[in-house]
């Protein structure tokens, strides 16, 4: 016989069993309508999808390969070390620039000087940025910071070169000569800010290994919102093009192989992308706002629309290689010198002193063979968007025909070191290529 | 211990039914085909100066800044070696 005591305990233990078995059932339902949710949606987007941007275009007159020859008219010297990141500021008349020698500099793009230097209180910066105004430029990177520069107000239109800046070209003891003034220094990331870019004159969006981005209001000097949702570190991010209908909406790419927009207003993405599992790199905003295309660490670049929801393109590097072999044939344009690939070491198999100095057709496709890694370091368009300018990790500055899905050519084969940045100017007639070799190159027809 | 696992299963079932909703936002929508947002970009390219394609587009002279300076900068030196004598 049992006890009341203890008859009411086994009703109490049947009871929460009786609770579980009903909360996993419930789960377990939830589960296989999601299942089924996923599947309607799976099949919602491949019924949009009904063409490719290469199918609708092809009406459209072709552009001729290797017509996009650009000039060289600047080579900004100055930094001395790999040049993490440029930016144009909005007049198109100056770049800014960030380097891991610990200093930001702001050129004159047009004449090649310095108009100003900012040190760093970090040298190991990933990313700068510029506000609309001008007044003010922010540096992050590894130290988990985004920290805000003031910047001297550009009392003068004549290109300002001091002597002391250059006798002091290989000095060290150059921090007197240089400007610094903080503003604010934004704590809150645990891990490195992988991006940062002004939207307007008061706020900054943050992009960071923390799987986070995060959105800091510089007036009141503190965090306005997070932005929580990757599974995986933020690797990129970017704001998209400043008018009426898109000026609070970003788009953030991680290494779970998400791009997800999102609305300054709204603590939850408004739109999700996942193309592949492969960490997302690169990101850049269509010229028109409504649009955008992804790189990824295996060279694959994608067109998405964001009215459409669905991938409207794909632009494979290997592909257009294997394809093409009129490029493979000029693709020594395109990589380079070989004696530039020895000396930066990402030649991954030793060349032969024979084929360093015949650099004949049958290395070059040995050498395209192996470069089965493209990483997306960098993407940019023109300003109207036929022409989508790409950085591989291996294979310098492509330039891609948006509409085609071919490689009409390639530029800054001048520069000896990889090229990890391109950015087309806001007016479309400059473009500035950041390389490893610490310069940076301005182009323009 | 049943505590904690009902309450996993709790936590289970919220995550999942935040899942649904957004799934069902996801179905709600509105999505335009592929081939009107393609014709869309397609338009909007063909509309867009665009002078860094000379094939399509010729930058007029006069607003080529960098070629302009490039102009000045070349002339000023050809001056300084006309002024410049040596005996």
């Amino acid at each position: 016989m049992f006890s009341g005591q203890t008859l009411s305990l086994v009703t109490q233990e049947l009871q929460q069993q009786a609770d579980l078995a009903s909360l996993a059932k419930q789960v377990e339902s939830a589960k296989s309508k999601a299942q089924v949710l996923y599947e309607e949606v799976l099949n919602v987007i491949k019924r949009t999808q009904d063409a490719t941007i290469q199918s609708v275009s092809i009406d459209v007159t072709p552009i001729p390969k290797d017509s996009c020859q650009l000039k060289l008219y600047n080579t900004l010297k100055g930094h001395q070390n790999k040049v993490a990141k440029i930016c144009w500021n909005y007049d198109s008349s100056k770049i800014l620039s960030a380097s891991q020698d610990g200093y930001m500099i702001l050129w004159d793009a047009i004449t090649g000087y310095k108009k100003q230097a900012i040190q760093l209180d970090n040298p190991y910066v990933l990313t700068c940025s510029m506000s609309s105004n001008e007044k003010l430029v922010a540096g992050a990177g590894l130290d988990n910071i985004c920290t805000i520069y003031k910047i001297k107000p550009d009392t003068s239109n004549v290109p300002v070169v001091t002597s002391s800046s250059i006798n002091n070209k290989y000095n060290i003891q150059m921090h007197g000569n240089f400007y610094q003034s903080i503003q604010s220094t934004f704590k809150g990331h645990s891990a490195y800010i992988s991006e940062c870019e002004f939207i307007g004159n008061n706020s900054i969006v943050t992009s960071s290994g923390d799987m986070t981005c995060m959105l800091w209001d510089i007036t009141k000097g503190c965090k306005s919102r997070d932005f929580i949702d990757h599974i995986g570190d933020v690797l990129t991010m970017t704001i998209f093009p400043q008018n009426i209908l898109n000026n609070n909406l970003f788009i953030s790419g991680s290494s779970d192989g998400y791009a997800k927009v999102w609305d300054l207003r709204s603590p939850t993405p408004t739109q999700n992308f996942q193309p592949s599992s492969i960490d997302v790199t690169s990101l850049k905003v269509f010229p028109d706002g409504n649009a955008f295309v992804l790189g990824t660490d295996d060279g694959l670049i994608r067109l998405f629309d964001l009215r459409s929801d669905c991938q409207l393109g794909q632009y494979n590097l290997n592909q257009e290689l294997r394809n093409n072999q009129n490029i493979i044939n000029t693709s020594h344009k395109v990589l380079q010198s070989p004696k530039d690939y020895r000396n930066c070491g990402y030649q991954k198999q030793p060349l032969s002193s024979t084929t360093e100095k015949s650099f004949d057709k049958v290395s070059l496709n040995s050498m395209i063979s192996n470069f089965e890694n493209q990483g997306v370091f960098s993407l940019d368009f023109g300003k109207s968007g036929r022409f989508l300018y790409s950085c591989y990790s291996e294979f310098g500055c492509v330039v891609w025909d948006t509409l085609k899905n071919e490689i009409i050519g390639s530029i800054g084969s001048d520069h000896s070191d990889k090229i990890n940045k391109v950015a087309v100017s806001p007016d479309g007639i400059g473009l500035a290529t950041g390389s490893w070799d610490s310069t940076i190159k301005v182009w323009s027809v | 211990m049943a505590d904690i696992e009902s309450q996993i299963y709790i936590i289970k079932l919220k995550r999942m039914e935040a899942l649904n909703t957004r799934l069902n936002d996801m179905l709600k929508r509105e999505r335009i085909p592929a081939s009107i947002a393609s014709n869309l970009i397609v338009n909007f390219i063909s509309e867009t100066p665009d002078y860094l394609i000379p094939f399509n587009w010729t930058l007029p002279p006069d607003q080529n800044k960098f070629a302009k300076y490039k102009k000045l900068k070349n002339s000023k030196s050809r001056n300084k070696k006309d002024c410049c004598t040596i005996v």
